[in-house]
């Protein structure tokens, strides 16, 4: 019997990696309509997963999408700190599914490694808590701090409903950190953390010359012609070492220099 | 109007040793892609270029006549698409307004210039002095028996960037996979003692955040 938590997942080590490949056994692509009943079925089998590792409190929450698996245990009392693990539990297609040594729902081990669809995109991943959870509740009967577990089934087509959850569940999803495994470390055995992720901003630009298109011969050479500006906007964006060139503008340019230097 | 480097948060120079520690550079970043030789901002490595600087990528453009054989045309419109990855403390509307005008600015009378504003993410950083990165740190430390390097992601993830508005919450990534793990490709797999190395990993996570959080109070 193990007495620690540390002894408890040495111990049980084989049952994880069993209990890992059920979960990777369901198909749960959210990008396709026909994948719809396999998002039920994973969601509810993390939900009852959850259950048998000790914690009674869990719902699968509907969304406009795929279901939102909802878990906390908050025994450890309003005075010791709670965290958030977020994991999503839907995949990615699996095209070109020929390509694959092995069939994507059907986990393999070879040599050291786990060869499945979700595999450590993010099934794998987020199991690694829910088992961190399991020891404790498992040896101890508590853990030392208190457990949100928030589980996605639309990450990979990008969480449209998400955002709305969050929103209305906000006073419920309080925590003092949020925690996410979905990222890879630098080398399998050099650990790292990441601090700081980019951002994003997109735009799609229209370069709106004649009102219709033109006979090149009838008009080439008396009016401009949009792809030529086009290509001479994209070229304006860079400096030639490589530096955004419209940052330098933007900042150093008086405005009545701009036309002439850029 | 702000420009495109204006709210980029520098790297500090204890930031920048950090960065030095990983293992990819110039050689990696060929073999890795292909290309004959590097490209970027000059005065940055390769690691900060990715993770610690913007940048802005055309991602398609399009227009006129394109199909076999020759078409006499001067086409009314071209387009393109135009992606940018933002660091800290880049807004993203600002960004994709201040790129548009800028853009609008510079075209000739004898066009005209419209956009599309596409929803944006911003970018993420959490303090690595924060406890919670502490306790993290302290916790792979345990298990791998050496101390983790703090990186910067080029990507992002959107979840971060709700967890930081709308919960006002810092987020801890507490990654176990590898980068060679084939995501989103065919043969996707885990590495296997990494998988057990992470259990033990949040074990020793949740044992400690506790403390470092109290201390930190």
């Amino acid at each position: 019997m193990a007495a620690t938590p540390l002894e408890y997942v040495r111990v049980h080590r084989d049952r994880f990696l069993e209990e890992l490949k059920a979960l990777l056994r369901i198909p749960s692509i959210s990008t396709l309509p026909e994948h719809k009943d396999d998002m039920e079925q994973a969601a509810q089998w993390l939900a009852d997963h959850i259950r048998s590792i000790g914690i009674s409190d869990v719902q699968v929450m509907p969304t406009a999408g795929h279901p939102i698996v909802y878990a906390e245990w908050l025994g450890a009392g309003p005075d010791a700190p709670t965290v958030l693990i977020y994991g999503h539990y839907d995949v990615q297609p699996v095209d070109p599914v020929e390509e694959w040594h092995t069939p994507p729902f059907e986990p393999t081990i070879r040599g050291d490694t786990l060869y499945a669809r979700g595999a450590s995109d993010d099934k794998g991943q987020l199991f690694v808590h829910l088992k961190a959870i399991e020891a404790y509740l498992h040896t101890q009967g508590r853990l030392p701090l208190n457990i949100k577990v928030l589980l996605e089934g639309e990450e990979e087509c990008g969480s449209p409903n998400l955002a709305p959850f969050i929103q209305k569940h906000a006073q419920r999803l309080q925590a003092d950190v949020a925690l996410i495994s979905d990222t890879h470390i630098l080398e399998p055995d050099q650990p790292s953390i990441v601090y700081s992720l980019r951002g994003l901003s997109y735009i799609e630009l229209t370069v709106q010359g004649p009102a219709h298109d033109l006979h090149s011969g009838m008009y080439g050479g008396a009016v401009d012609n949009p792809l030529h500006v086009l290509a001479r906007l994209i070229a304006a964006l860079h400096d030639a070492t490589g530096r955004c060139g419209c940052a330098r503008f933007l900042r150093r340019c008086a405005p009545a220099e701009r036309r002439g230097t850029c | 109007m702000p420009g495109f480097y204006d709210d980029v948060l520098p790297l500090s120079e204890e930031e920048r040793a950090e960065l030095a520690r990983i293992p990819y550079g110039e050689a990696e970043l060929r073999a890795d892609t292909g290309v004959p030789r590097a490209w970027g901002e000059p005065g940055f490595t390769v690691v900060e270029r990715i993770g610690g600087r913007p940048s802005l990528d055309v991602n398609g453009l399009w227009g006129g006549f394109t199909g076999e054989g020759a078409k006499t045309v001067i086409p009314a419109r071209a387009y393109a698409k135009i992606s940018m990855r933002l660091v800290p403390n880049q807004d993203p509307d600002q960004v994709a307004q201040a790129t548009l005008a800028y853009l609008q600015h510079i075209a000739p009378p004898t066009v005209t210039v419209q956009g599309r504003i596409f929803h944006g993410t911003p970018p993420a950083i959490v303090p690595r002095d924060h406890p919670a990165m502490r306790a993290a740190a302290d916790a792979y430390e345990r298990v791998w028996g050496r101390r983790p390097i703090f990186t910067r992601e080029g990507g992002s993830i959107p979840v971060v960037a709700l967890f930081t508005t709308q919960l006002n919450m810092p987020t801890v990534l507490m990654g176990f996979g590898l980068r060679d793990d084939n995501l989103h490709a065919p043969n996707e797999k885990f590495y296997l003692p990494n998988f057990h190395r992470g259990v033990e990993t949040a074990v020793h996570f949740f044992h400690l955040l506790p403390a470092a959080l109290k201390a930190h109070a």
